[in-house]
């Protein structure tokens, strides 16, 4: 009798235990966190944004206020007082460049966890609508972008890093806004990363540094129903806007290319970064 | 990165071979001066002329490859194939083929911004061509045997990536012409040549496991079995990759997401595997001249567990390698406070008496920082390499390593003894990856020892069996038994900060050790009841010093510092102080102790913060909880058992 009343008991904590554990495992549990690997379930999480918990979420320096009209910083900006001959029309960002931002692109970008682009391409997005919905109401018409053109990196960069960080956001942007990418710049020579360089020192180094390759960019002219097209709008993107030199350099390069292809047409060309420093 | 794929033909055998510097392989099989100067330089066997065959036939794919495409053939290719040019035409495009149409589906895979990309078709671009002549371009045979010869020996043991084996030999000055900015081309003829000749081994970082010989067969009657990728530095399966399009290679290639903060490892990167050179072969000989000690000696000052154990291992260790390929593994079971550090140095003497190389690797950055000057001070004549991220000693090489356990990836085949303390614990606690690091670092003759208070029931169930070789230590250092854990009733810790007060005879027994002029350990399971419970804590006992730290405090090390001195009387924490934190004088109350966030290992820790100094060897450990669990009587039950088998075997002084 007590033998079979012990195998009772074992059978009972059996079912319990059996029981207990798929419970767990039924139990909704959030993917973990891309950035920081929380599992934290707790906090809810943001419709655009499902692989960040709810504190990395709130992390992100959204630019919600513009003080510059030019490059969009949220505070007094010396340098677009400062450039002259400026090629583009105004940069717009996501987010600012602090900490949090800068340890997140230092991730993807340094240490190759692409897997953070869904993440950091949904943030181009968000900026993207903006700046389209702050065109069209100056403008008073619907703007319409048509082209992205990525900035290229060194071949040197590119074979070590394996990806072009520009290109890629690029291309996330094109997918989720329907837009067509052109990947017609490249850079005429290998120059040192700019994140250690001073104001006047990039200014220097980006003059000349990006040319526009001609026959991609008749191909991009023709793909374009030319006999409708009253203005050519494009967008540059790129990581981060600093000075803008980068920008305008790149900006500089393609209108000259497109002034020699197509002088009659007036091309407006804008620049969308992830973040502004 | 994308390499150069050919077939070299002698007589009625090929072989096919990818290079990362052509010119070398050409020089290497079409110049035979060359090849025999290398092999005398690098001190291989030169075979007398008579016995090598006329210059072989090369034949190469005219575009140079992505890493992982052109592995994958070699490792296909027929060693009987007769039309060479025409058999390697066929397999690059079969080959292609395969990758392009299937691997998106592979099991686990995730793939980012890979659709509507158009791929360019490798073998529209490339063809077989015959190789007549060696290049110019190749250096002289003495002048790079002799840098391969020395790039070898840098990298015996390790297992790095191109970045970090150029890092390597930029520190030892052995990058390429002095003076110059180290740079991969001038590194690549080197580590090629060493390829050549076996003392390197190159492949993709990420690369499908090896095939077994069944299914090769099966692939020869048409089958086409799925292969799975593998990272072959961290051992991590498909379900870590992640398939991208890659600019360095052209394809879209998987990189490992586990190892990731350790740098990329990717599918067209490198992994060079530093191989034993021959000189290796002659300490093998030295080691079986020398007596193997059986004994530890009585200079180390071990208490009577401590040497039985240690003689136990000691053993182990000389009893030789069987006819295994992988290293042989021995458990240290030891209680907490046994004095574990002790008990390993003998095993290292005896290491490093017969020539060998040893290895300690442990989870946690301070206990290698603490553990370092204790081995230099036991070891004043031996090299110690201390490795952990960020250490200034990453590329020396010595003959004591202590190291933090990711470190273990950057090593193959380097060490005769491994030590893995802490084998439970993070980031290791569940984690398959412990075994392939600890099985890929040691050399396959040598021996891992593992080191627990509370191993994992995988292991227990393994040395019950006896499938696992392993020693119990029952008693702490200072001979005393270890505190059996009191089981109270109370409610839950959130049900008490919702109440006023607090309970009774929880306020009873705290008093009592405070009163006895103890350190209070408080545990509890969630860091938001730690400030809450301090306040509640303050009110109760005005004038005693009381803190409380978790994870999140920045102020975590000084507190524990003061904690020690005694500054604070009363630290409530959670389980961040499980291990590795020594108190003199010290009672533990466990919170909460039926939460699922406390399993055994954990409650067998935490009790294990109490009675550890030989002044007060019998400190007090409760478990409040609001019910009994399987857990605690399951930590109770292991404590009372290694006391049992203390005084069994008389080491309890009383």
């Amino acid at each position: 009798m007590s033998s079979s009343s012990s195998l009772w008991r074992r059978l009972q904590k059996f079912t319990q235990q059996t029981f207990s554990s798929s419970a767990i495992l039924l139990q909704p549990q959030s993917p973990s966190c891309a950035v920081c690997g929380s599992r934290d379930g707790k906090t809810p999480r943001h419709d655009r944004f499902p692989q960040l918990c709810g504190r990395c979420y709130g992390k992100i320096p959204w630019i919600t206020q513009m003080f510059c009209p030019v490059c969009g910083r949220p505070e007094w900006c010396p340098d677009c007082i400062r450039r002259t001959g400026t090629a583009f029309v105004c940069n717009r960002s996501a987010v600012r460049y602090d900490p949090v931002i800068r340890q997140w692109l230092a991730l993807y970008k340094y240490r190759g966890n692409e897997g953070l682009l869904p993440l950091l391409g949904e943030m181009m997005a968000m900026a993207y609508r903006g700046m389209i919905a702050e065109l069209s109401l100056t403008s008073q018409e619907q703007v319409q972008i048509h082209g992205l053109i990525p900035v290229p990196v060194s071949e040197e960069r590119l074979l070590e890093r394996g990806f072009n960080q520009a290109e890629q956001l690029g291309s996330y942007l094109a997918g989720s806004e329907r837009l067509a990418l052109y990947d017609i710049l490249h850079r005429t020579r290998h120059s040192d990363k700019q994140s250690f360089k001073t104001r006047g020192a990039r200014l220097r180094d980006t003059e000349q540094l990006f040319a526009a390759d001609l026959h991609a960019a008749a191909a991009m002219l023709d793909s374009f129903n030319s006999s409708g097209l009253k203005t050519l709008r494009l967008l540059i993107i790129d990581d981060i806007y600093t000075t803008g030199s980068t920008a305008n350099s790149c900006a500089q390069a393609l209108a000259e290319a497109l002034k020699s292809l197509a002088p009659a047409l007036p091309v407006r060309i804008y620049i969308l970064t992830l973040a502004r420093s | 990165m994308r390499v150069l794929l050919y077939v070299v033909q002698s007589g009625s055998r090929s072989r096919a071979i990818w290079s990362i510097a052509p010119e070398v392989d050409w020089a290497y099989w079409l110049d035979r001066d060359f090849r025999q100067e290398a092999k005398r330089v690098m001190g291989c066997s030169v075979s007398d002329g008579k016995a090598t065959p006329d210059v072989p036939v090369v034949i190469a794919w005219s575009e140079p490859l992505p890493l992982g495409l052109a592995e994958r053939v070699a490792e296909r290719w027929p060693g009987d194939a007769e039309e060479i040019g025409e058999a390697l035409r066929r397999l690059v495009l079969g080959v292609v083929a395969e990758r392009e149409g299937r691997e998106g589906s592979e099991a686990g895979e995730r793939r980012e911004g890979l659709e509507g990309r158009d791929r360019r078709g490798w073998a529209a671009l490339g063809r077989a061509q015959q190789v007549y002549r060696a290049s110019e371009l190749c250096e002289e045979a003495h002048v790079l045997a002799a840098r391969a010869h020395r790039a070898a020996s840098l990298l015996q043991g390790r297992a790095l990536l191109s970045s970090e084996a150029l890092a390597l030999l930029e520190a030892a000055g052995a990058a390429g012409p002095a003076g110059a900015a180290a740079a991969w081309s001038a590194v690549a003829p080197a580590l090629q040549l060493a390829a050549l000749l076996g003392r390197l081994r190159l492949g993709g970082a990420v690369a499908p496991e090896p095939q077994p010989r069944l299914l090769r067969w099966l692939r020869r009657l048409g089958a086409r079995p799925r292969p799975r990728l593998r990272c072959q530095r961290c051992g991590s399966g498909t379900a870590r990759m992640r398939r991208t399009a890659c600019a360095a290679c052209g394809s879209a290639c998987a990189y490992c997401e586990a190892c990731l903060t350790m740098g990329r490892s990717r599918e067209c990167g490198l992994l060079i595997l530093g191989m034993p050179s021959s000189g290796a072969a002659a300490g093998a000989t030295r080691a079986a001249s020398s007596p193997a000690p059986s004994e530890p000696a009585p200079s180390w000052g071990l208490s009577p567990a401590q040497a039985a154990a240690t003689a136990a291992a000691l053993g182990f260790m000389a009893a030789g390698p069987g006819r295994t390929t992988i290293p042989r593994r021995f458990l240290f079971w030891a209680v907490t406070g046994a004095g574990k550090t002790e008990m390993i140095f003998p095993l290292i003497e005896a290491c490093l008496q017969r020539g060998g190389r040893a290895l300690i690797a442990t989870p946690r950055r301070d206990v290698v920082l603490e553990l370092d000057p204790r081995i230099r001070r036991a070891f004043p004549k031996a090299a110690v390499v201390t490795l952990y991220g960020g250490s200034e000693q990453r590329w020396e090489q010595g003959d004591i390593t202590l190291a933090t356990t990711h470190q273990l990836f950057r090593f193959h085949r380097g060490f005769d003894l491994v030590v893995i303390d802490e084998i439970d614990a993070f980031p290791y606690h569940n984690d398959a990856m412990l075994q392939f690091a600890a099985d890929k670092v040691c050399k396959p003759e040598g021996v891992n020892i593992l080191l627990s208070a509370t191993p994992p029931a995988e292991l227990r169930r393994a040395a019950a069996l006896g499938r696992l070789a392993h020693v119990r230590v029952p008693v702490r250092f200072h001979r005393h038994s270890l505190p059996v854990p009191v089981q109270r009733q109370i409610p839950s810790v959130r049900k008490m900060l919702d109440k006023p007060g607090l309970p009774g005879d929880l306020l009873k027994r705290l008093r009592h050790s405070l009163d006895r002029g103890a350190q209070l350990f408080v545990f509890v399971q969630q860091i938001r009841d730690v400030d809450p419970l301090v306040e509640r804590l303050r009110r109760a006992f005005p004038g005693i010093a009381i803190d409380g730290t978790s994870s999140k405090d920045p102020d975590r090390a000084r507190k524990v510092i003061r904690f020690r001195d005694r500054g604070i009387r009363l630290l409530v924490t959670t389980t961040i102080l499980e291990r590795g934190v020594t108190v003199p004088m010290s009672d533990v109350f466990i919170l909460d102790a039926d939460g699922k966030l406390f399993d055994d290992a954990s409650l067998i820790q935490m009790a294990g913060r109490a009675g550890r100094s030989k002044d007060d060897p019998a400190g007090l450990v409760y478990f409040y909880g609001s019910a009994r669990t399987h857990s605690q009587q399951s930590a109770i039950r292991q404590i009372r058992s290694m006391n049992r088998i203390a005084r069994r075997n008389g080491y309890l002084n009383h």
